[in-house]
């Protein structure tokens, strides 16, 4: 099994708190024997490396330029991340588990899950409503959308606290299951691992 | 086993934005016909069903609002996660593999190539125009923008189809696409539309006196189709002969055309119609005296095939696609793209009937052998044949499973 990190921010690229944190979970998870496969974004061209064993980290940049908008950016990078887990999918045969941080690369999850039937687990650590300075201006409406359809189609919903949880449920208007596992936790990784396979065999 | 393809356009009729809803749904059409496996995926449409399936193509029609979106870029942008979402879902198992994806222009660019890859299945593009070509050059960073997907979606396919030579160079030029990628194959016309006008003595007599010679434009009024050089020609051609100007189509000159018509004094000899009904705009072709086409830009030029098909004499600049289709003194009569060029070429056919009989009947012999939608249908096939082909003996590039 090999798990797909989709997340827009990994460190040298830090925009805000969640590079960070993505990069200490791939630690976590790395130091405990978990394959991981990280697909981010580079400014400044596509490249590839494994900085740890049991890491590959594939940064892709955007096919076309320039960009009138967040969106149109943020589409062209999600057909990179589609033909990158493509790749990955076609080229081997072990069972491959998407995991997407925050909303930025769920319309490539979305298509990944349902043509190749990869399964994925989402990781909502803010919303839309949380981050704007105008959640209803049309830019956020749009993010917001895609956060919406995001909790829908995806196998599993995942966040940090049960705050989290009820504003997930509220602001996205969603009674299905959201799971709550705590990375401060000790018993988080394990948990993690579990969730990884239950999603494999399901 | 049979072909199949699945063909992705954001307009297919009943949605119509241009002339890309005629030419996906008439050649898929034709295609079905040869015996393929034909899957439309386009956007939903008041009133059309998701699900259709049109004389055996089988037509999905996408929610395209699924997304908000704060401008029409990024509407774009979100109609394609709607169309790769879809065609993900609901293709995997109704579709015989192989199937070649085949994209008509940017619009589909990202739908197109995230399904490339995700089933690894051959792309083939036609590009209809370019972006550099539809503005004459790129200057800003919105038309940069658009290009460049359009050199992206060129780049991911196997082979890109356009509908001209002429075409074939603007997508070398514009958008860097090596010439031996490119396969030229035109646009095609179903000549029994245009043969069997309904009630033509009546029709010419809502648009012309019996005494007046009726000289038609059928077109777009707008600055590359060249509608104010065939204005300004209609006081010469009206000294040596009578006849009555007909210029069908709407577009930002239409008001330009109504006032310089009253200020040549020529008004009471021009009809200026706007849309007309698809029905009467094709009978209309078999009672023109002389069919004019003063294009200063055109991709292809598929109003020269229906005109010809018809049986309307044509004077024509032949601009761009044109030249490919028509040659001087034997399919039209080719002017410069001036006024006293068009008047010269247009009382050349209203004067000597010999040579409208002569150009009319070759230019029609030429519509029947060359640009029948069978003929396109035909060496579209070609295309998609060769492709997969080259496709099953690729080793590395093959779907998992």
């Amino acid at each position: 099994m090999r798990v797909v990190f989709l997340t827009w921010e990994y460190p040298p690229r830090v925009v805000g708190e969640l590079s960070w944190l993505i990069q200490s979970q791939v630690e976590r998870l790395r130091r405990r024997g978990l394959r991981i496969e990280l697909v981010t974004i580079s400014d400044t061209g596509y490249y590839v490396e494994e900085p740890a064993h049991g890491l590959r980290v594939t940064r892709v940049s955007s096919p076309s330029s320039p960009h009138s908008s967040l969106i149109t950016w943020i589409v062209s990078i999600n057909t990179e991340v589609a033909r990158v887990v493509a790749d990955l999918y076609h080229s081997g045969t072990e069972e491959l588990v998407l995991h997407s941080h925050d909303w930025h690369f769920a319309p490539a999850s979305t298509t990944l899950k349902r043509s190749l039937k990869i399964p994925w687990l989402a990781s909502i650590y803010s919303l839309e409503q949380h981050r704007s300075l105008n959640p209803n201006s049309p830019l956020s409406s749009c993010i917001r959308t895609i956060e919406w359809h995001m909790v829908r189609d995806c196998d599993a919903v995942h966040v940090n606290s049960d705050w989290m949880r009820s504003e997930v449920r509220n602001i996205l208007s969603f009674d299905g299951d959201v799971r709550v596992l705590d990375a401060s936790s000790d018993i988080w990784e394990e948990e993690m691992l579990k969730l990884y396979r239950v999603l494999v065999r399901s | 086993m049979s072909l199949s393809v699945v063909m992705l356009s954001w307009e297919f009729p009943p949605r119509i934005v241009g002339g890309l809803a005629a030419h996906v749904h008439d050649l898929s059409i034709e295609l079905r016909k040869k015996g393929l496996e034909v899957h439309v995926v386009t956007l939903d449409f008041p009133g059309a069903p998701d699900r259709e399936d049109v004389r055996g193509v089988k037509v999905y029609r996408v929610d395209s609002y699924k997304y908000a979106a704060p401008d029409f870029a990024s509407w774009i942008a979100m109609m394609n996660v709607s169309l790769m979402n879809y065609a993900s879902e609901n293709l995997k198992d109704s579709v015989n593999h192989p199937f070649i994806i085949h994209a008509h222009d940017w619009l589909v660019a990202h739908a197109a190539i995230a399904l490339k890859h995700i089933f690894r299945m051959p792309l083939i593009v036609t590009m209809h125009s370019t972006e550099y070509g539809r503005r004459g050059g790129i200057h800003d960073d919105y038309q940069r923008m658009i290009a460049s997907i359009e050199a992206w979606l060129a780049r991911e396919a196997w082979r890109v189809i356009t509908c001209s030579r002429y075409m074939a160079e603007e997508v070398n030029r514009a958008l860097a696409t090596p010439l031996d990628k490119i396969d030229v194959i035109p646009n095609g016309v179903y000549l029994e539309n245009f043969t069997s006008p309904v009630n033509p003595a009546e029709l010419r007599s809502r648009f012309a006196a019996p005494h007046e010679r009726l000289v038609l434009y059928v077109g777009r009024l707008v600055y590359e189709k060249g509608v104010h050089l065939l204005v300004e020609a209609i006081p010469q051609i009206l000294q040596q002969a009578d006849a009555k100007f007909v210029i069908v189509g709407e577009g930002y000159l239409k008001e330009w055309v109504r006032r310089r018509v009253y200020e040549l004094g020529v008004a009471d000899k021009t009809y200026v119609t706007g849309f007309l009904d698809i029905k009467t705009l094709r009978s209309l072709y078999s009672v023109a005296d002389v069919f004019v086409m003063p294009s200063l830009y055109e991709p292809f030029g598929i109003v020269a095939l229906e005109a010809a098909s018809a049986g309307a004499p044509i004077v024509s600049t032949c601009a761009g696609g044109i030249a490919e289709i028509l040659s001087h003194m034997e399919t039209c009569v080719k002017v410069y793209p001036s006024p006293d060029s068009i008047a010269w070429g247009v009382l050349q056919v209203l004067h000597n009937r010999g040579l409208a009989d002569y150009i009319r009947g070759n230019a029609r012999a030429r519509v029947e052998n060359h640009y029948s939608w069978e003929r396109i249908a035909d060496r579209t096939i070609a295309v998609y044949e060769h492709v997969l082909r080259e496709y099953e003996a690729h080793p590395e590039w093959k779907p998992r499973r």
